[in-house]
């Protein structure tokens, strides 16, 4: 983990909120693991930056161990800032940060996605599929102009099965409303989810039932992302964890989901 | 040549930026980013006699130029920290101080004890009297100027081999009362300021966003605040004034020492900028070079003109 610049070389706009920006960093994007997470600014110039605090994103992928990409999505100033980046820009990050996604040999990984908690499984996409490993893909959102990247997953030869609340792609629905029905009759799928925390909370009751293995990337505000400032609170079975510390993958079968005001 | 060095109570720092409680966990943390020898002193996450779990989510969130926190004092207790943390932290060539608070006075006294025997190699303990006291209906220990005297005196004769600094909180009418209560209760330094309260309201859930409603606030939002204090808390009291608040550059630091501050403390800025510290000790010796300041108490007695005739 190290706190540097690094440099945008490329941007990708995927719809009108959504972005993939491109940095070189060859020492970050070797050391890079699927599940991890790097803290950015949207403001590099001011003294005192605007926002203030970085912001935590996934990695989305790497290529060729010298450039790493993440998923923004515009929210607020600060990712509107981020949106905005010329290329050339270097951008102050501190990462990589956190766990990884547990895979284990022979079992059937289950990727679900909801919004832009598709960040980081094209990374772990990527890994799998170099190990001859084909994952599984539920991606939700509420209509197909949001399933950012689908595309780039189909490539990569991903099994995608859409869900859309409007019905303009795959399930009419939630993703959850899909997955249950393929879950049942197997025993030997292992579940990896990310998106919002309702998203989260009926995926693991779902695993519960189904006493599947479930593995969650959480996202909570975060101050420093770096296990100073212990604001990064997620509340566990075993008691408070911090996301940036123990996580951001959990065993989603020890979460506890209580409405926030946020996420 | 300027000599940056700080002496306060007996103990020597090798300079005055140091870093605030709450904001450097253990001082480990920052490793990965900076060499700890360089700091004056790390002043460590406040000291429970338990552990405590801290608060629900939400903790934190950004305000503007600045955040706020309910982390609920969140610490590995006073026994873990002397067994565990402290011995990890000897290493580096820097001073540590311990912050430490209780639930009720005889708690003070049992950290400030604890730490008093166990941990003699410490610069010195501050009290964070910003804690409701369980045992009065939770009025703040340091909520006036009697039970700020009062419960400094207390620990002045529980903790006699360990400099006493006090932190005080910004959440009052007279800054200046609360410094020379201090004072007199026998605290070494005071340290001033802790967070201001405030809150903030998420309004698509139309909910407070903290778990607890209300939070502290800091970061540069704060300064002007915090320096007007320390520049107060100067003129009252003849022990040293350490300042904290806003501060994110070594501009922002010179402000304080001009206001009297014998060292600073920062805090915030090491979230988003973790090598903040060591840029504002070079900007601060490159200033005072400049200058032709050749010592820290040569700074502090810079600032000309009128001296307290504030309204």
């Amino acid at each position: 983990m190290r706190y540097t610049t690094v440099e945008l070389v490329g941007k990708r706009q995927l719809n009108r909120d959504n972005f993939l920006l491109l940095f070189e960093d060859p020492e970050i994007a070797g050391a890079a693991l699927p599940g991890q997470f790097l803290m950015m600014a949207a403001d590099a110039d001011a003294e005192t930056p605007f926002p203030l605090l970085m912001r935590p994103f996934s990695f989305f992928g790497t290529e060729r161990e010298q450039r790493f990409s993440v998923l923004v999505k515009t929210v607020g100033i600060g990712t509107r800032k981020m949106a905005a980046f010329a290329p050339g820009a270097r951008v102050p990050v501190i990462g990589p940060i956190g766990n990884q996604f547990e895979v284990r040999p022979g079992r059937r990984p289950l990727l679900i996605a909801g919004g832009v908690g598709i960040a980081p499984f094209y990374l772990l996409s990527q890994r799998l599929i170099a190990d001859g490993v084909r994952p599984t893909l539920f991606y939700g959102a509420r209509s197909r102009g949001d399933l950012v990247t689908l595309e780039d997953f189909e490539k990569l030869g991903v099994e995608v099965l859409a869900a859309t609340e409007d019905g303009s792609l795959g399930h009419k629905g939630f993703v959850t409303d899909a997955l249950a029905p393929f879950l049942s009759g197997r025993d030997d799928c292992d579940l990896m989810a990310c998106g919002p925390t309702p998203m989260l909370a009926a995926v693991a009751g779902l695993a519960a039932r189904q006493e599947c293995p479930l593995q969650v990337s959480v996202e909570c505000y975060m101050g420093c992302g770096f296990g100073a400032c212990f604001g990064c609170a997620v509340e566990t079975m075993e008691g408070y964890r911090l996301a940036c510390r123990s996580g951001p993958v959990f065993d989603g079968r020890k979460l506890l989901w209580k409405q926030r005001s946020h996420v | 040549m300027f000599d940056p060095t700080v002496r306060i109570a007996g103990k020597t720092f090798k300079n005055p930026i140091w870093t605030a409680s709450g904001t450097f966990a253990y001082g480990t943390e920052f490793e990965p980013f900076i060499d700890l020898n360089q700091l004056g002193a790390i002043i460590v996450k406040g000291l429970s006699v338990e552990p405590r779990a801290g608060n629900a989510p939400n903790r934190i969130y950004e305000t503007p130029s600045g955040m706020l926190n309910s982390i609920g004092l969140q610490n590995v207790g006073m026994v873990n920290f002397v067994e565990e943390k402290l011995p990890r932290l000897r290493k580096f060539d820097t001073q540590v101080i311990a912050n430490i608070f209780g639930r009720t006075e005889d708690e003070y006294v049992q950290v400030a004890r604890y730490l008093n025997d166990q941990a003699e190699d410490l610069a010195g303990i501050e009290l964070n009297i910003s804690c409701p006291n369980v045992k009065e209906g939770g009025i703040e220990f340091g909520s006036n100027p009697e039970s700020t005297r009062h419960i400094v005196q207390t620990l002045r004769n529980a903790c006699n081999r360990l400099p006493l600094y006090v932190k005080l909180s910004p959440n009052v009418s007279d800054i200046a009362a609360m410094a020379v209560a201090c004072e007199q209760g026998g605290a070494d330094a005071v340290t001033l300021i802790n967070t201001l309260v405030g809150m903030a309201i998420d309004i698509e859930n139309q909910r407070p966003v903290l778990s607890t409603v209300f939070g502290g606030l800091s970061g540069p939002a704060v300064k002007p605040v915090a320096l007007r204090m320390v520049y107060q808390a100067s003129q009252a009291v003849k022990i040293p004034v350490v300042g904290i608040g806003g501060i994110s550059r070594w501009e922002d630091a010179v402000e304080f020492f001009l206001a009297g501050a014998a060292a600073v403390q920062v805090g915030t800025a090491n979230f988003y900028k973790p090598n903040v510290t060591v840029e504002i000790l070079d900007g601060l010796i490159g200033y005072s070079e400049r200058k032709l300041i050749p010592n820290m108490a040569a700074l502090r007695r810079a600032m000309k003109g009128d001296r307290g005739e504030c309204s």
